[in-house]
């Protein structure tokens, strides 16, 4: 029998991550390479080590072979623990179970999983947000709120909240209303998709959406934080204020990696109180060349520069040759840039080989057509002489023999 | 073939700290080399790569630089039920202070007796390889020899046992020449194969006759008494016992043919993880020929230099044909040029510190200049 725990997290890692296109096609969105050495999901697994919560239960569903094997026993976050640790929780686990409905059902599914350990408040995580938060910090919130369900909140400027589910609340952080994207928002705090709740009343509010079978579509946001809030619980706003973002498109994929470049942006991946765990590659110091030529720049162990890199992310085992240019990209591990290639504005994925002299992306003030950013999808090969214009996507494995 | 493996935290042929200040305040296996790892990855790595799982790491003194790299041996997959890493401290001698290989030896024989394997690999942790165990052992297997040891052909300054085989590989001369030669030569490393039964036998023998070394009373002196063979390591290897070979090896490293030999041979060399975010490279950094490690924040000049682990180089700071270990701070427009700086050594704004190639100019851990 396993030891009570205070709380335990519950992290949603099904997403498909559709928005992603070529990135998504062969892993689930949480397992999507950022920022040099981590995965999307890094960023929530090293949430919960570092606010001291030693129990986490991922639900994965879509494409999850690399994110399970990417978890593993969870020793890289801290997480192999005798009493608690992580556990990979697919779906099809009990006899009348199926595929995960929805974010509400798939915590239902794995009620057992929770009663094992006895809590008295679950954390509910999604897996593809960027941030850093001590999740210790708003329990004691929700604790001296004495409140039923706490919804993490961030404001955002009024005319995007149109695009987030935003928290109407009062004085004292209540929530007073909550509306799925609003055609006209009343505030600007939006949901970050984290929140804790009594274990007790999520219980009881699972069991009674589960009952509603065809008329419900078991969604955290759309069915049980509304049937909370009708029946009038106490729900509160935690408000946070600091760096997070959903990087749910290449657009926004793109921009998270380009703000680790910028010393101005407030997500601190140095802080060594706050570390970012991950899985390392097992590699060598990176080797710069003779002809490199690197400004504003991050370069991880492995890689090989013998070419131009400015406001890039080189994952490790990179090569870039001489006389390449890369600029404002990312270029996942083990890819080659080959000689006299051009990288401009551009997610390359993973063991793909740009070779001599192609061109991939472009600078928009160069660019007259529709621009975008160029993606370049794993294991695919761009011929010598190849241009991949800018907002273009490369297939997966494409251009190999 | 079954082997376990007894590693030596340092030598015992000469006094360390006074050919190598690096190991004042450690052992020789825990001095960082080549931006992310130290001494020791390289024979764990190799011994790990020929499946040699159960690994005792006999320690002298000043070995908590080595157990702290090391651990329970997780990072190297060393941390198993049956065998795994185990630290050999001086604790079991009983028998006072160990002055060399044989009384070390002796002092773990009770470890060396309950070793389930029959074969036991003997190593210094100062070898910077890639060597293939597995040939090393089938070699041992397929001469029938006694005892197998490992030689590099090369040419050191410093006096080495020079060994002569026949056209079989076997030993019929050694020779501890008192100066270095120009010449190369075929040079004895401390790595050697025996079965286990046989080890217990020398050291006892050892014990009773007063011998106080492998390479002189059992490899120079043995070898009509035994069949002893030579196998030769054919990339990139050399022993690290003194300040200079460890900055010469260290720029090797700049050399694509050693690092192709070292890094990219038949093992991956392990070391410890330790969560350092990628390296940046500000606005004007200006970086040349150089290995750098991850966690550093480089804004400066860097040409032909190791970098380590969370290295700061700030604006207009230039870093040449130095070695900078981990955690080191080197301020604006400081200037250090054939320099080792040992960790978190602190080099305050506009300072200049110079060595030169053949002596290069050390700073020793924790200092601020």
């Amino acid at each position: 029998m396993a030891k009570k725990k205070e709380m335990i997290a519950m992290l949603l890692a099904g997403g498909q991550g559709n928005r992603l296109y070529v990135l998504t096609k062969e892993r689930a969105k949480p397992a999507v390479p950022f920022g040099g050495k981590y995965r999307i999901v890094d960023f929530t697994l090293s949430n919960c080590a570092n606010s001291g919560i030693d129990t986490v239960g991922v639900l994965t569903q879509y494409r999850p072979l690399e994110l399970n094997s990417y978890i593993g026993n969870g020793q890289p976050w801290d997480l192999d623990r005798m009493n608690g640790g992580v556990y990979i929780l697919p779906p099809y686990t009990g006899s009348s179970a199926s595929w995960y409905k929805g974010t509400a059902n798939a915590i239902y599914q794995n009620i057992n999983f929770i009663e094992q350990y006895d809590p008295e408040y679950v954390l509910v995580l999604s897996g593809d947000h960027v941030y850093k938060m001590d999740y210790a910090r708003m329990l004691d919130f929700h604790k001296k709120k004495n409140a039923d369900a706490t919804i993490a909140v961030m404001e955002v400027p009024i005319e995007q909240a149109s695009s987030f589910g935003i928290m109407n609340t009062n004085d004292d952080l209540s929530i007073s209303e909550f509306e799925e994207k609003p055609k006209v928002p009343k505030s600007n705090k939006a949901s970050m998709g984290i929140y804790i709740f009594k274990w007790e009343k999520l219980r009881e509010y699972l069991i009674l959406d589960e009952a509603k079978g065809e008329n419900t579509s078991n969604d955290f946001g759309k069915d049980v934080i509304p049937a909370m809030l009708n029946d009038n619980q106490r729900m509160f706003a935690y408000p946070f204020d600091g760096y997070w973002k959903d990087v749910g498109t290449i657009d926004n994929l793109w921009e998270a990696n380009m703000d680790l470049l910028n010393p101005s942006i407030a997500i601190n991946i140095w802080d060594p109180l706050w570390r970012i765990y991950c899985r390392h590659d097992i590699t060598t110091p990176h080797y710069i060349d003779k002809d490199a030529d690197i400004e504003n720049s991050m370069v991880t162990e492995g890689c090989y520069v013998d070419g131009k890199l400015n406001y890039s992310i080189l994952f490790s085992d990179v090569t870039v040759e001489e006389g390449a240019d890369v600029e404002y990209s990312v270029i996942m591990r083990n890819t080659k840039v080959g000689k006299g290639a051009s990288v401009k504005y551009a997610i390359v994925a993973d063991d793909a080989i740009i070779e001599e002299g192609a061109v991939v992306g472009a600078a928009p003030e160069s660019y007259e057509g529709k621009w975008g950013i160029a993606v370049i999808g794993q294991g695919a090969r761009v011929k010598s002489g190849q241009v991949v214009l800018p907002g273009e996507m490369i297939e997966p494995d494409s251009g190999r023999e | 073939m079954n082997a376990f493996s007894i590693l030596f935290a340092d030598s015992y042929d000469y006094n360390n700290s006074e050919t190598n200040v690096l190991a004042n305040n450690r052992t020789l296996a825990s001095i960082p080399f080549g931006g992310r790892y130290r001494l020791v990855d390289f024979v764990l790595s190799a011994l790990v790569g020929a499946g040699i799982y159960d690994v005792g790491i006999v320690t002298r003194n000043k070995y908590n630089s080595l157990m702290e790299h090391v651990g329970w041996g997780k990072d190297w997959d060393l941390n198993r039920k049956n065998g795994g890493l185990k630290f050999l401290t001086p604790f079991q001698s009983g028998t006072g202070v160990v002055t060399n290989k044989i009384e070390a030896l002796n002092s773990v024989i009770d470890y060396i007796e309950t070793a389930l394997p029959e074969y036991c690999l003997l190593s210094d942790a100062n070898i910077v390889t890639n060597i293939d165990l597995k040939q090393f052992m089938k070699y041992h297997e397929e001469k029938g020899a006694d005892i197998s040891f490992v030689y590099k052909r090369m040419s050191v300054e410093d006096p080495e046992l020079q060994v002569t085989l026949d056209n079989e590989g076997r030993l019929v001369d050694a020779i501890l020449r008192k100066k270095g030669e120009t010449s190369e030569e075929n040079l004895f490393l401390n790595m050697i194969l025996l079965k286990k039964e046989l080890l217990i036998n020398l050291i006892e023998k050892g014990m009773t006759y007063g011998w106080q070394s492998i390479k002189k009373n059992i490899i120079a002196n043995s070898f009509n008494e035994y069949k002893i063979y030579g196998f030769e390591a054919t990339g990139y290897t050399t022993q690290i016992k003194t300040c200079e070979e460890f900055y010469q090896a260290n720029m090797d490293l700049l050399k694509k043919d050693v690092r192709f030999e070292l890094f990219h041979g038949v093992n991956p060399i392990l070391t410890r993880i330790k969560d350092s975010v990628p390296t940046m490279y500000g606005e004007n950094a200006n970086v040349t020929n150089s290995l750098v490690a991850d966690g550093c924040k480089i804004d400066g000049t860097v040409e032909n230099c190791i970098i380590f682990r969370d290295v700061v180089v700030k604006k207009d700071a230039v870093v040449k044909n130095s070695i900078i270990m981990q955690g080191t701070v080197i301020e604006n427009s400081a200037e250090v040029q054939c320099v080792i700086t040992d960790t978190d050594v602190l080099i305050t704004e506009g300072k200049k510190l110079m060595g030169t190639e053949t002596m290069p100019f050390m700073i020793n851990k924790g200092k601020v200049i």
